[in-house]
Parts: C-alpha cells; structure tokens; sequence
C-alpha cells in the first residue's frame, strides 16, 4: 500500500515536469516575443498552482495554509520572470 | 540578543525556532521576496531618472552594423546588396523620435500616422516601402537574427523589391522605461527613367510591406543614386532634441545594462530561496521530521525553471506583424 501510494506521488510529479519543460520551449521559440512570454510564464505560474491545489486534495491534506504557500511562490515565480521582460 | 549562528539557523534550516521550516520560505517571508524584487525592478529600470547615467544597448548598435549585416544575408540569398539611402535613414529617425514622443510601439502611431507618412516628409517617393523595427536589442547580430527567424520580417529584409535601405537607433523613454529602438526602413524609389503615365501601384500585402496605392504620374527628376557616403552612428539619448554621437562618452557613466541587471537580481533572489528550499528538505528528511506543507519538490521544480527561464532570457523585441496592406 505504502509503495503504491509513493509511486502513485511520484506519478503527480510528471504533469509538472512537462508543463514546465514545454515553457521552457516555448521560451526558445518565441524567444522574442514579449506578450507571449509574459503569456506562457503566467499560465506556467497557474499550472504549478492549480497542480498544488490538485495533487494535496487528492492526498487529502489540502488546507489554506498549504494553498497560500504554493500561491506566494507561484506570484514569487511569475513575478521574477516578467519584470525582467 | 540572538547571535549570528542563531539568526542564520533560523533563516536557513528547519528547527524549533521556526517551526520546523527555515524561515526564508515562510509564506509571509516569500511575500517580503516578491516585494523586495518588485521594489529593486522597478528602481533598477528608472536608474536614468535619478540622474544616473545608464549605459543602455544603443551604444553598441551601429546602424552602419545593421545595413552590413542585412546585406549579408542578401548575399547569401542571391540577392543585391540594399544601397544606404540618407533619406530613408532620416525618415528612420523620425519615425524613432515619433515613437518616443507619442509613447506607442508599433507601426502605426495611436494618433492614426502611418509608417508611409516618415517617407513623404522626407521627400522620399516610393513605389515599394518596408519597416522593420526591434527594440532592446544588445547587439545588431541579435536584432538581424531575431528579424530573420520571422518569416514576414524576413521578407522585408530579402526582398527583391527594395534597392535601398535607411536605418536608425534612438533611445530614450517609452512609457517610463527606458528602450532602444532600432527602425529599418526599405525602399525602392520610382522608376523615374520612365516617362510614362499614370502608374498605379497596389499595395502589397501587410506583414510590414507596405506600398504606395496612388495614382501618380511620374515626373521626370533628377536620378538619385545612392552615395557611398559613411554611415553615420546617430543615438537620440533621452530628449529627442539632442543627439551624441556614439563613442564619445558623456561626463559621467554608469557602465551597466539594465537587462541583466534586473536578470541578476531576479535569478539571485530565485536562487537564495531554491538553495534553501533545498537545504531544508535535506533536513527534514535526514531528520524523518513530520510536516505540514506543501510539497518542497515541487517548490524545487518550479523554482529550478523559474531560474532556468531567467538565465537564459534573451533581451529585445520584434513587433508582430502588420494586419492588412495599406493604401
């Protein structure tokens, strides 16, 4: 059961692993594109957030204090990126 | 009075101080992050309004580097290299100045000017006209390569339908920060060898194309050519009145680039918190510590690509490009 629940964890992580390595293409291809890249950083930004919300509901330990804390670092993210654009 | 030991334990490493998780990546202590990055941005880019001379990227840029590197690529396509024409340079200029003054950044001002209007003014009658424009860019090569990987500025640079080419960089504010703009006009003049009738010119397609779509009877001037004179390196530097030349520094400069200055600060700030979102789960799990929280992997992937993303953040800008034709 402990296996099956720790190989089902590691399986979450892959949505968002690929989520962040397709913004990182999409970065390469639209490398001088600003609307785009402040576009796909934010929708990166809401994707690790909304992925946070998801992965602790299943695990049923979603709470506020979890929420607040991947939100923080996902404006922390955003915010690094496209201020610099 | 706690000491320094104790005062890097509880920022840095899980213990009792800090419940069990570094301080630093607290939530209220990651809003104190963004504040902070938001505040040293926002200061960084308004450097040259507090009096302190920023170097930008104009410096750098050569219009007499741009017309050679476009020409280049001509070349490698078969195509004749484009004549430097006076004319369209300072058509080029106006244009930069227009854009800085009336704050927009596009091909057509807000106020309704068209792109053609910078070719009228300087008496220059086109049967074909093209714009290119870049901004931010650090080098000519890079705005070149960027215009190239587009496959309407591309058009622009290699067409047949251009002979001559004026090309400008300005730098001042647009819209509260500071920008370098490079504006590359191209152009073919009318036939005036033939004095026929009214030539009517379509317009061409958009995609920065743009064409005169006037009846007009040519008149029979003075041919000009092209002189082979040098090209100058011309920077408007804040005011759009004055100009300096490039290579003669002013008084006193402060030799940083705003770009990566913000992209220091950004990927430092990013990287203090991935170092101890790192460190602390290498505690707790040495530890076997139970905790509360989210996930400290996924903090570390996000963070990890956040800072990948900031590092290899390239400077500059190309416009998208024009809808319909004009005319």
């Amino acid at each position: 059961m402990a296996d099956f629940k720790d190989k089902y964890s590691i399986a979450h992580y892959i949505p968002l692993v690929a989520v962040a390595v397709a913004t990182l293409i999409g970065f390469f291809i639209f490398a001088h594109d600003k609307p785009f890249k402040v576009s796909m950083t934010v929708a990166f930004g809401v994707s690790y957030f909304c992925w946070g919300l998801i992965h602790h509901h299943i695990h049923k330990d979603l709470n506020a204090e979890i929420a607040i804390e991947y939100l923080v670092i996902c404006i922390f993210g955003v915010s690094a990126v496209v201020f610099i654009l | 009075m706690p000491n320094l030991s104790y005062t890097i334990t509880h920022l840095l490493l899980p213990g009792y101080s800090n419940n069990q998780k570094a301080k630093i990546i607290h939530s209220e202590s990651i809003i104190g992050f963004v504040l902070l990055l938001v505040v040293g941005q926002y200061i960084i880019s308004h450097l040259s309004k507090v009096g302190i001379s920023v170097l930008g990227y104009a410096s750098q840029i050569s219009t007499g580097e741009v017309i050679k590197l476009t020409n280049d690529k001509r070349m490698v396509t078969g195509e004749p290299p484009l004549a430097y024409s006076p004319e369209l340079a300072e058509a080029a200029k106006a244009k930069g100045e227009d854009m800085l003054a009336k704050g927009y950044w596009a091909h057509v001002a807000p106020d309704g000017t068209q792109p053609w209007k910078f070719f009228n003014d300087v008496g220059y009658k086109y049967r074909y006209a093209g714009e290119n424009l870049a901004k931010d860019f650090p080098t000519p090569q890079e705005a070149i390569d960027a215009w190239m990987a587009s496959p309407t500025h591309r058009d622009n640079m290699l067409s047949s339908k251009y002979d001559e080419v004026g090309v400008a960089v300005v730098e001042g504010d647009l819209n509260g920060v500071d920008t370098t703009i490079i504006i590359q006009l191209f152009g073919k003049k009318y036939d005036t060898t033939i004095a026929s009738a009214t030539t009517d010119i379509s317009a061409a397609s958009g995609n920065g194309i743009i064409s005169g779509s006037e009846s007009i009877t040519p008149e029979v001037t003075a041919v000009l050519t092209p002189t082979q004179a040098p090209m100058p390196t011309l920077v408007a530097n804040g005011s759009i009145a004055s100009l300096r030349e490039v290579g003669k520094p002013s008084a006193f400069q402060v030799l940083i680039s705003p770009f990566s200055t913000k992209k220091g600060y950004s990927a430092a700030a990013t990287s203090i918190l991935l170092i101890t979102f790192t460190i602390d789960a290498v505690f707790i799990l040495k530890r076997k510590t139970a905790r509360i929280g989210g996930k400290t992997l996924a903090h570390i992937i996000f963070l990890t690509m956040i800072l990948v993303i900031v590092v290899l953040l390239q400077s500059g800008e190309i416009l998208p490009p024009l809808g319909d034709s004009y005319g």
